[in-house]
């Protein structure tokens, strides 16, 4: 109750004075800057559907603008239209623009999307010039102001039209973006994919979206026409469009006030400009707010961040110019330049969001309450299929050369949990790609209920019956938990857009609500339905995903690495939900490294490598399986150790790291370290935080705690490039050579910090590069080739000599083996032992435990981001635990 | 016959310059994924700079590469300003903040240098030559002989140093870049610095022929937009072809249709370009990743 009093009594002031202005004031001036307002609000309304709600950056809103200016103006000067209609073909005309438009501008992102519409609205200002005879071009176009309803509207009444139809317009906005569609909008923008892959089409969404912002400019631009009563092609250019996103942008993107006050400070400004005491004062209190905040951030953080000093500059140049400059109106596109480029670094929410925010805070405007929890039972339904669900027959996927899937064939039967295992680039993930429709299969056919899947649509399978989750989180970040599953909640949305936009959709939003939360008690996030995605704690974001899968009420659901980067009782929180998931009759396919978790869950598993199944069956069966134990921890054949006793001096340290993504903490307390000229293997399962321990060691990533010692010197806080510099060479997993480039070049840039850099170096690296020749051959042979086209092991080669080019103090070798055949993974390991021989120190990373332990001195296991086990590397071959670590 | 010819190869020439702007978007796109929309304000200032130059006096040879210095410190003072933050935060920012550096040089431009079109003077005879029934300017020569010349200085400085090839290592794989040792925030830096000197390099050559104003650049950027995009803004030199067809075309249409239709065809492309090839027609194509 309290929030609507406040909430909506706001807003009814506000209108309700805005209506009042008139009786009270008589001037005229004061009464044609007030339409503008309204007019201008329509506009900006309108704008922030693609810049706040889409979030892309539109060039093009003041080619609507005009096109609804001169569509209104012509039907009334040609066709004699009243005022109704003559504003309903306006809208319409930016409508039909709009999604013209939006149509080829709709795969496009950032940069492409902006000069898409820039062109477009210049393209527009040319014709609007050059069609003379029907807009009289340059000259101009006289426009009468129409009858409404046989009155002739005065200044007064046509302020009152304006202010009506932005009211309506404000109600009709608020409708629309708190219902499915003002979700949609807004996932779209988070992620598009994940948008498609929850059955929300991105397609006609993003259509819709801009056709109507670009429907609400059309109308704005009839009233721009019979206000001003004259229309010119060059008052909707570039200039008109940069101001427009000003005002969006101060106000506030995503925000119906923000939008009202962009319009304010569209309108004022230039009165602003044009009274010079004015002016120096708000640039006063302009630059009095910057430094306020950049004192109060300096005690909190004790540095000056760009994002504190840039507005003070800014500010104290416009206070600087209000003092010198001597007529302000000359210099206004710098003065609005300055402001917005303050206000976009040091606010980026906006005036009104950060106002929002704080108001929120200050009346404690509670939230909207929630219904009651639907019964589960009511939103997933128990499932009693039998029998054959999925069938895939010779699934193929090529990657130009790379064959990632090569011939599945697999069946999942109704009702199972159906583990996909595999070590690191078998093409698991790419499999299930293929099955949810963000690759179209290179070949094969997959059948879900003895139908042919869609091929290649994320949005025709998620229709089709089948929901996944991401490796990568794929949530909408900006929404909360609860909205994030409303997006994806399954034929929860029936009622058409007109009756949503006049407020129809109350009853079945509640229903969507109290479904999704539902699922989210089924994951145990109830409590934090309110919670931006973005803010929940990583395990959390994970669940919710499950949750938001769910909530397509799927067949076949698809569950991507969930247990990726989970500490170990969100693992055992995790194992709950997929049981309950699977006792509702849910099929589920499980891509998962926590052997574990597979052997609580699975009924059935489908073991890959290199693309192709090597072995399936019950749980247990699998980890028996000595291919299966061969591809994860390298051939099986006699093992012979080549340990040597271990210096004194640790080249590099590590002790205590903590690092991670976001909101998931990988390495939790790692600990070790390497002597100079020994070989150190680091091994472990998947996600045990292994590459991650690499990235953080080489710089790529930054600790969160702990500290990395090189020689002795405190490196963790560097950028890579100096911690390369102080002789720390990376091979990195996935080789990551410069594929454009040839092979002698990748060499010599392996060489970079200490070769000339202009001249001479070709001559001064001469040497370095023979002796990498001498060791691998066939690089030599290929020197002049495109790095790209060699195969795989010779490209893990490349790696391998660009990183010793450097003349390293140490070598970090991050899964050598990764996607190779077995032979070249041998021919990789010989080059290895050569190295060691020659007494370079090495960091190695390997998937492959025992080809790892037959190499080093001394080996350590990492298990959930920390050290589990160390110890030589024969002690370790008899540790049980080791191989627990990767068959659990 | 003879008109067509003449109108295509005047036009060629002119999109020679569109093609170096958009060389210039290149060079910053290949190591940022950013390019500078208030380049054509580069382009202007960089040319009203020239012209305070050659006004105090300087000779021809000397302005040229003191207006190229400016222009590296202008696409500097971008990258600093208008770009790091957002890549930093790895948002699209830097399209706003780009545009609004745009309008503070723009409205900078023209109370400094008045609104008015300023000739722009140089050594170079405009007294047209005739070669096979078609006549050049020197003026226009020089054109293509500076554009073509910057671009193949730049491309052999990618290729023959190791600065270079630095430069071609982040664009290729920025992490892997920083594990060489190369600093990738230096090379985007010295990307935008490049830029800023292509922009500088545009507004010269061209200043003789458009005279020298604060908007003389407004049309000329959308028509290197358009040519950056058609090609596909990691096209190398497709962009040189892209735009020798796009200045012949607009050439053409400017004559049969109408002056003021000028800017349509390549607008025109532009959109059908992003509809149909949104990588360009010479572009790469890219693999959606999860």
């Amino acid at each position: 109750m309290k929030r609507i009093l406040l909430v909506n009594g706001a807003e009814l002031i506000a209108f309700i004075l805005l209506a009042c202005i008139p009786l009270v004031v008589s001037n005229s001036y004061a009464l044609g800057l007030l339409t503008l307002l309204a007019i201008y609000g329509i506009l900006l309304i309108g704008l922030d559907v693609s810049v706040g709600y889409l979030g892309q950056i539109n060039l093009g809103h003041a080619a609507f603008l005009g096109l609804g200016a001169y569509a209104g103006g012509l039907c009334v000067m040609s066709l004699g239209f009243t005022m109704l209609p003559a504003l309903l073909a306006s809208l319409l005309v930016g409508f039909v623009f709009g999604g013209l438009l939006a149509f080829p501008a709709l795969r496009l992102e950032g940069p492409q999307f902006a000069l898409a519409t820039l062109s477009f609205s210049a393209l527009t200002a040319t014709t609007l010039n050059e069609m003379e005879s029907i807009t009289q071009g340059a000259q101009g176009l006289s426009v009468d102001r129409p009858l409404l309803f046989g009155l002739q509207l005065g200044p007064q009444g046509f302020f009152w039209l304006c202010l009506a139809l932005l009211a309506l317009t404000w109600i009709a906005m608020k409708n629309l973006l708190s219902s499915h569609w003002g979700r949609a909008f807004e996932a779209l923008r988070d992620s598009p994919i994940a948008t498609d892959a929850m059955g929300v089409g991105v397609f006609r969404h993003k259509v819709a979206a801009f056709a109507l912002g670009s429907g609400l400019g059309g109308l704005a631009g009839g009233l721009y026409a019979f206000n001003f009563q004259f229309l010119q092609p060059n008052s909707f250019v570039y200039e008109l469009m940069v101001i427009l996103l000003l005002g969006v942008v101060l106000g506030g993107r995503k925000s119906l006030w923000g939008a009202f006050v962009g319009a304010c400070l569209i309108v004022l400004l230039p009165n602003l400009l044009s009274n010079r005491t004015l002016f120096e004062m708000f640039s006063f209190i302009g630059l009095a707010l910057a430094l306020v905040a950049g004192v109060l951030s300096f005690r909190k953080q004790r540095t000056i961040s760009f994002q504190v000093a840039a507005p003070i500059v800014s500010m104290a140049l416009l206070v600087a110019g209000s003092l010198l400059v001597e007529n302000t109106e000359d210099w206004r596109k710098a003065i609005f330049a300055l402001m917005l480029f303050s206000v976009v670094v040091g606010l980026p929410e906006g005036l009104m969001g950060y106002a929002e925010k704080q108001l929120t805070r200050l009346f404690k405007v509670p939230a909207r309450p929630l219904p009651a929890a639907s019964a589960l039972e009511a939103v997933l339904p128990n499932k009693e299929d039998k029998g054959l669900l999925l069938e895939l027959v010779e699934v193929k996927r090529y990657f130009g050369g790379i064959k990632a899937v090569d011939g599945v064939s697999m069946q999942v039967q109704a009702g199972h949990v159906h583990g996909l295992i595999g070590p690191n680039g078998s093409g698991k993930s790419t499999l299930v790609n293929v099955i949810s429709g963000l690759y179209a299969p290179s070949a094969g056919q997959l059948r879900l209920q003895g139908k042919e899947l869609p091929k290649g649509s994320l949005y025709q399978v998620s229709k089709a019956g089948v929901a996944r989750t991401f490796q990568n989180l794929q949530l909408f970040a900006e929404l909360s938990a609860l909205e994030n599953v409303m997006v994806a909640c399954e034929g929860a949305y029936k009622k058409s857009l007109p009756l949503v936009l006049m407020g129809f959709a109350y009853a079945e939003e509640k229903r969507a609500q109290a479904d999704s939360l539902a699922l989210l008690e089924l994951v145990g996030l109830k409590n934090d339905a309110r919670t931006k995605a973005k803010d929940l704690p990583y395990g959390a974001q994970r669940f919710l995903e499950i949750a938001r899968a769910l909530a397509r009420k799927p067949k076949l659901l698809i569950l991507d690495e969930p247990a990726a980067g989970l500490a170990h009782p969100d693992v055992q929180h995790l194992i709950e939900i997929v049981r309950k998931i699977s006792a509702r009759g849910i099929t589920t396919i499980l891509i998962e490294h926590h052997m574990h978790v597979v052997n609580e869950v699975c009924h059935f598993v489908t073991v890959l490598d290199e693309g192709k199944i090597i072995a399936q069956g019950q749980p247990d069966e699998i980890k028996r399986n000595p291919r299966v134990i061969e591809a994860y921890l390298g051939a099986s054949k006699e093992s012979s150790y080549s340990a040597r006793k271990l210096g004194d001096t640790a080249l590099l340290r590590v002790e205590n790291l903590h690092a991670g993504y976001g909101a998931s903490e990988v390495l939790t307390g790692a600990s070790f370290e390497v002597r100079a000229g020994s070989v150190v293997a680091l091994i472990g399962a998947n996600g045990a935080g292994k590459t991650t321990a690499m990235r953080v060691l080489s710089g790529i990533l930054k600790s969160t705690k702990g500290r990395v010692l090189l020689d002795g010197k405190e490196v963790q806080h560097l950028p890579a490039s100096k911690i390369a510099r102080l002789g720390l060479a990376h091979s990195p997993e996935g080789r990551k050579i410069f594929a454009p480039l040839s092979v002698e070049d990748n060499l010599l840039l392996g060489a970079y910090t200490r070769l000339p850099k202009v001249f001479g170096f070709a001559a001064k690296a001469d040497g370095d590069l023979e002796k990498i020749y001498a060791l691998f051959p066939r690089l030599k042979e290929r020197r002049k080739q495109a790095a790209g086209t060699l195969s795989g092991g010779e490209q893990q080669m490349l790696a391998i000599g660009r990183a010793l080019m450097a003349n390293p103090k140490i070598i970090l070798l991050d899964e050598p083996s990764m996607g190779l055949a077995p032979v070249i993974v041998q021919e990789v390991f010989a080059t290895i032992s050569k190295l060691k021989e020659a007494g370079i120190t090495m960091l190695l990373v390997e998937q492959f435990a025992k080809s790892a332990l037959e190499v080093a001195d001394y080996a350590y296991v990492l298990e959930h981001g920390r050290i589990a086990v160390e110890g030589t590397p024969e002690e370790l071959a008899k540790n049980e635990r080791v191989i627990a670590a990767y068959l659990g | 016959m003879d008109v067509i010819l003449q109108m295509g190869v005047s036009g060629a020439l002119m999109g020679l310059v569109y093609a170096l702007i958009a060389y210039g978007f290149q060079l910053t796109f290949a190591t940022s994924k950013s390019i500078n929309f208030g380049q054509g304000e580069l382009v202007m200032l960089s040319a009203f700079i020239s012209l305070t130059l050659t006004n105090i006096g300087l000779p021809y040879w000397l302005m040229v590469p003191g207006g190229l210095l400016c222009g590296v410190l202008l696409g500097l003072v971008v990258e600093r300003v208008a770009v790091r933050l957002a890549l930093e935060q790895k948002s699209e920012g830097w399209i706003l903040m780009t545009i609004i550096f745009g309008l503070f040089a723009f409205s900078a431009a023209e109370n400094i240098w008045g609104r008015d079109d300023h000739p722009f003077p140089t050594p170079i005879s405009s007294e047209p030559m005739h070669f096979f029934g078609i006549s050049v300017t020197p003026v226009e020569l020089s054109v293509a002989i500076g554009v073509l010349s910057v671009m193949g200085l730049i491309e052999l400085f990618k290729r023959k140093t190791l600065w270079g090839k630095a430069f071609e290592a982040v664009a290729a794989d920025r992490d892997a870049a920083e594990l060489m040792g190369i600093s990738a925030k230096r090379t985007i830096m010295l990307s935008y610095g490049l830029s800023g000197l292509v922009a500088a390099m545009a507004g010269i050559l061209v200043s003789p022929i458009t005279t020298v104003g604060p908007t003389m650049a407004s049309a000329l950027i959308l028509k290197a937009f358009a040519v950056a995009v058609v090609a596909g803004l990691d096209s190398g030199f497709g962009v040189v072809l892209v735009g020798l067809f796009l200045g012949a075309l607009e050439s053409l249409a400017s004559y049969y249709i109408g002056s003021g239709w000028r800017e349509a065809p390549g607008l025109i492309l532009l959109i059908l370009a992003l509809a149909m090839k949104p990588n360009g027609v010479f572009g790469k194509v890219s693999i959606r990743k999860v």
